[in-house]
């Protein structure tokens, strides 16, 4: 009687769901059920996801944006919420554009100084803080996400990690992480104010850069005026 | 007069008082003018002060015999009264037509006095009294009680005075003074010129108070003063030779306080004296601080800085009278040499260590005194608390060792570090102090016991204290002899039956002994420690003991062995100890050691025990000490500048970067941070979690409230 009813009416709806409604994020519980049955994608399944979308899972940033667009709360884990998240944010409905939305995170990944690229940037350092027992980025996890996040968009990040190197800093703090956007570009222009409020790890780098780039910079333009073409 | 004046005939009080006036009119227009106009130079004006005085004695009689009008005819009529009349008259007919050439006179007889003459300014005084006086209103003439002078009352109105004779008076006499300063300038010395320039100043006042009206003395001053002091303050102190830095350099302590008297009339010219005063002092106590001999000890260098202060002291309270500018400037210059200098701090505590140990032998001073003035130095210090560090270390050694001469002293010293720095900078001292006090009761309950303190023949004292307050203690482990044990756990014993849960931990480093020597032609008493009395106990048993033998049996590490039998083989002491291979200092394992049997002494009482601290010692050692305490003192210093940082922003709520690290170097009064510490503590109050920096504003951070931990309480309900 009810029972079935009721059943009836669930069948239904998971009916509706596979054949790929146009509610926003809707789509995300499918899609979710292509890649695992288990409580959150992990692992294998993880890479399942990378896979499908043509991504590196190791070496490509966009998979980073990826988390980022789930809002993702745990690390290396999405659940069913996160890729409904990414969905929405992304205007996945179908097969099509879930394959195509990876255009969408390789525009974030070079927005430059696009809201969205900062709203990125914060993320990736807090995404790393989610293991337990994180409180800072150990050095050479910060290299390796400078190297990935920044250095294409901000050329002067190479001269960070040579600075983060040769001074042997042992981890990079999230309020360091925080200003990089806003601070990087100071240095580079020769703006940066010492006596500010900026975490003393940029005093620090800025005297460096003095000391070390801007001696070589000057040659440089030097030698090309000697030679004219 | 008065029938006439009262007949009703109306005509006759005016006809009366027509006369009076007349009268006056007539005399001075007949008799007085001409014949002071006859006259020329001094004595026109000592005819004209005649003629006044006639007039005002004629003036008061007629007054008198005319009384009447005043009384009536005259107010009702609104004319003025006869006394006025009889100054108007005089007015009319005589001051206006001649007051122009008295005047003149009156100023060349002043040029003249100048130039030498001799002035009788009594009269002047007089005649100037009658250009005060000519303007009055209301005027009357009356006798004075006391001398039976004539005195003219009134409203005072000295318009004549100061139109005629102030304004040009003052003006001839600053002119006078303004080449009289240019020629002293040029040819005087600066205390010539500034004893000169007294003088005139005094002469003038004098002449002021004596002979003119006293709203004339502050435009006078004024003007002289100009052109005495303002108009060449400059030119007169940086004189070569002869000008202040002269005199600092020379001690000349006299010509400095004349300067500073002369200057102190216009004090915003006093920046001449004391800011040559600075380079003076801060030299005389940089080169104290360059001097490398008086470095090697901080005794002789405090000394000689107290010396100094003394010395600058006194002269800012004789020379200077201890004016404000003057005490802010001396001071300054003390700061800045010595707190160039890394060692004063630290110095400082080995002085005030030395005093507490040796008290005042032959010196005047109290106590109270000394400390008084060691206490002013170390306020001009930056670095206070590297002088409460060094400080609260040899207190401990002075407890510890009960070297102190005065406890009052102490606690005096103690209670003044208070009030300057803060309860927190002094709870150490004075937990050690009440740390002491618990020991002296407990281990006056232990001697009251049966042994009486005295446990197998030995007497036995030892004081029980707090871990952790007394910083940390060299304690190598050590065998005890057999004596010394059993003393130990006795009272252990009794200790544990007092405070169950409680350890104790034996420091045999910090303990003393006293031997008997029974071997031996003479009974010496040994004093030494208890590493040495270890070593001795066992020459009870043998004579002789190789090294390797005596570190088997005593327990004790290499350094520490070497250290106390390197005192027992003293020659200076005499040898208790022989050592068997003479020509090298150093003990090799298996080298004997004999005791001395054949020992003498002339005296009875030996201390064979290492000098635990020595206040000389070279600088570089001066240097190690003052850098391993030196990351201890940061440590502190960080904790202080994050205490203040959440105690500002937990006030403030918000807060912008500059103002905040503002606010922190104005509330740290004990030691100066820099920008740089400071935010580096603020960055680990982010990393923390205590502040956060606003999304908008990078400069401005926000105090983050933190999580209070509530205890939950359950209720019981009355009808369950």
């Amino acid at each position: 009687g009810i029972n079935a009813e009721y059943m009836g009416i669930i069948m239904k709806k998971k009916e509706m769901k596979k054949s790929g409604s146009t509610k926003v994020g809707e789509y995300g519980y499918a899609l979710y059920e292509k890649f695992t049955t288990a409580e959150v994608i992990t692992g294998e399944d993880f890479q399942k996801v990378t896979d499908d979308l043509g991504l590196n899972m190791t070496t490509d940033v966009e998979v980073l944006v990826f988390l980022y667009c789930c809002e993702s709360t745990t690390y290396g884990e999405i659940k069913k919420e996160e890729l409904v998240n990414y969905c929405k944010k992304l205007n996945v409905t179908n097969e099509t554009n879930w394959k195509a939305s990876v255009k969408q995170l390789k525009d974030i990944a070079t927005g430059g100084n696009s809201e969205e690229f900062k709203k990125f940037h914060t993320f990736v350092f807090k995404y790393h803080m989610l293991k337990p027992g994180q409180k800072t980025l150990e050095i050479d996890s910060a290299i390796v996400l400078l190297q990935l996040v920044l250095e294409k968009q901000h050329p002067i990040s190479t001269k960070f990690i040579a600075f983060l190197k040769a001074t042997g800093k042992k981890a990079l703090g999230r309020d360091s992480w925080d200003n990089l956007l806003e601070v990087l570009p100071m240095i580079e222009k020769g703006g940066y104010d010492v006596s500010g409020a900026w975490p003393s790890i940029f005093d620090e780098f800025n005297s460096w850069f003095e000391k070390n780039c801007k001696g070589k910079e000057r040659s440089q333009t030097m030698n090309t005026s000697l030679f004219p073409l | 007069v008065v029938e006439l004046a009262d007949m009703n005939n109306t005509s006759y009080p005016k006809i009366l008082y027509e006369e009076f006036r007349s009268t006056i009119a007539n005399y001075n227009k007949e008799h007085a003018v001409p014949r002071i106009l006859s006259k020329t130079g001094k004595d026109l004006l000592w005819e004209f002060l005649a003629q006044w005085e006639k007039h005002t004695i004629l003036t008061y009689w007629m007054k008198k015999c005319f009384t009447y009008l005043d009384r009536f005819y005259l107010p009702d009529h609104k004319l003025p009264t006869l006394s006025q009349t009889g100054l108007n008259v005089f007015k009319i007919e005589a001051f206006q037509k001649i007051y122009k050439v008295i005047v003149r006179t009156i100023f060349d007889l002043i040029e003249a006095e100048r130039e030498g003459e001799v002035v009788d300014w009594n009269k002047l005084k007089k005649i100037l009294y009658c250009y005060r006086m000519i303007g009055l209103t209301n005027a009357s003439v009356e006798k004075e009680e006391k001398t039976g002078e004539l005195v003219w009352q009134g409203n005072p109105n000295l318009q004549y005075y100061k139109e005629m004779f102030e304004g040009e008076f003052i003006n001839q006499t600053a002119e006078f003074y303004k080449k009289q300063a240019d020629q002293w300038i040029q040819l005087c010395s600066c205390p010539e010129y500034v004893m000169s320039a007294l003088a005139a100043l005094k002469k003038e006042e004098d002449k002021v108070l004596n002979f003119l009206d006293k709203e004339t003395r502050p435009k006078l001053l004024l003007s002289l003063e100009k052109v005495l002091i303002e108009d060449n303050a400059t030119v007169l102190t940086d004189k070569e030779r002869t000008g202040v830095r002269d005199m600092f350099k020379d001690k000349r302590h006299e010509e400095l306080k004349n300067l500073y008297t002369l200057l102190a009339r216009k004090p915003e010219k006093l920046n001449n004296i004391y800011e040559k005063m600075r380079p003076y002092i801060e030299q005389r106590g940089q080169s104290l601080v360059d001097d490398k001999e008086v470095l090697k000890d901080p005794i002789t260098f405090i000394n000689k800085l107290l010396e100094l202060k003394k010395e600058m002291d006194a002269l800012v309270r004789d020379a200077f009278s201890n004016n404000a500018s003057f005490m802010q400037t001396r001071d300054r210059a003390f700061q800045t040499f010595m707190n160039e200098c890394p060692y004063t701090p630290s110095f400082l505590a080995e002085y005030v260590d030395m005093l507490m140990r040796q008290g005042l032998k032959g010196q005047e001073a109290s106590m109270d005194t000394v400390i008084e003035e060691v206490f002013e130095l170390f306020k001009l210090l930056k670095q206070k608390d590297a002088f409460t560090q060094r400080h609260q270390q040899l207190y401990a050694y002075r407890l510890l060792q009960n070297t102190s001469v005065s406890q009052d002293a102490e606690e005096h010293l103690i209670s003044k570090l208070k009030i300057e720095l803060g309860a927190q900078y002094v709870s150490k001292l004075v937990q050690m102090g009440v740390d002491m006090k618990n020991s002296r009761e407990l281990t006056d309950i232990f001697k009251k016991k049966e042994h009486k303190g005295c446990i197998k023949g030995v007497e036995f004292s030892n004081k029980v204290l707090t871990t952790g307050l007394w910083g940390e203690q060299k304690n190598a482990r050590c065998k005890l002899p057999s004596e010394l044990k059993a003393c130990c756990d006795t009272f252990e014993g009794f200790f544990k039956s007092n405070h169950t849960g409680k350890n104790i931990s034996w420091v045999a480093s910090l303990g003393d002994c006293e031997m008997k020597t029974l071997f031996l032609a003479k009974p010496y008493t040994l004093i030494v420690t208890v590493y040495q009395a270890a070593v001795l106990s066992l020459y009870n048993e043998k004579e002789m003991y190789t090294f390797e033998e005596l570190k088997a049996n005593t327990g004790l590490p290499d350094e520490e062995l070497t250290l106390h039998l390197n005192n027992l083989m003293n020659p200076k002491l005499g040898k208790m100890l022989i050592k068997e291979n003479l020509k090298t200092p150093k003990l090799n394992p298996t080298e004997k050691l004999t005791i001395n049997l054949s020992y003498a002494s002339g005296s009875l009482r030996l201390n064979f025990m290492p000098i635990q601290h020595q206040a000389k010692k070279p600088l570089e050692q001066h240097d190690k000490e003052i850098g391993d305490e030196a990351k201890e003192l940061a440590k502190l210093r960080n904790t202080i500048i994050q205490a203040q940082l959440v105690k500002i922003m937990k006030g403030r709520r918000k807060e912008k970067h500059n103002e905040l690290i503002t606010e922190v170097i104005k509330q740290i009064n004990s030691f100066k941070p820099e920008p740089a510490m400071i935010k580096q503590q603020i960055e680990w109050l982010i990393e923390s979690d205590y502040l956060m920096r606003d999304d908008k504003d990078k400069s401005l951070y926000i105090y983050k409230p933190q999580p209070v931990i509530f205890t939950a309480v359950s209720y019981t309900h009355p009808t369950l």
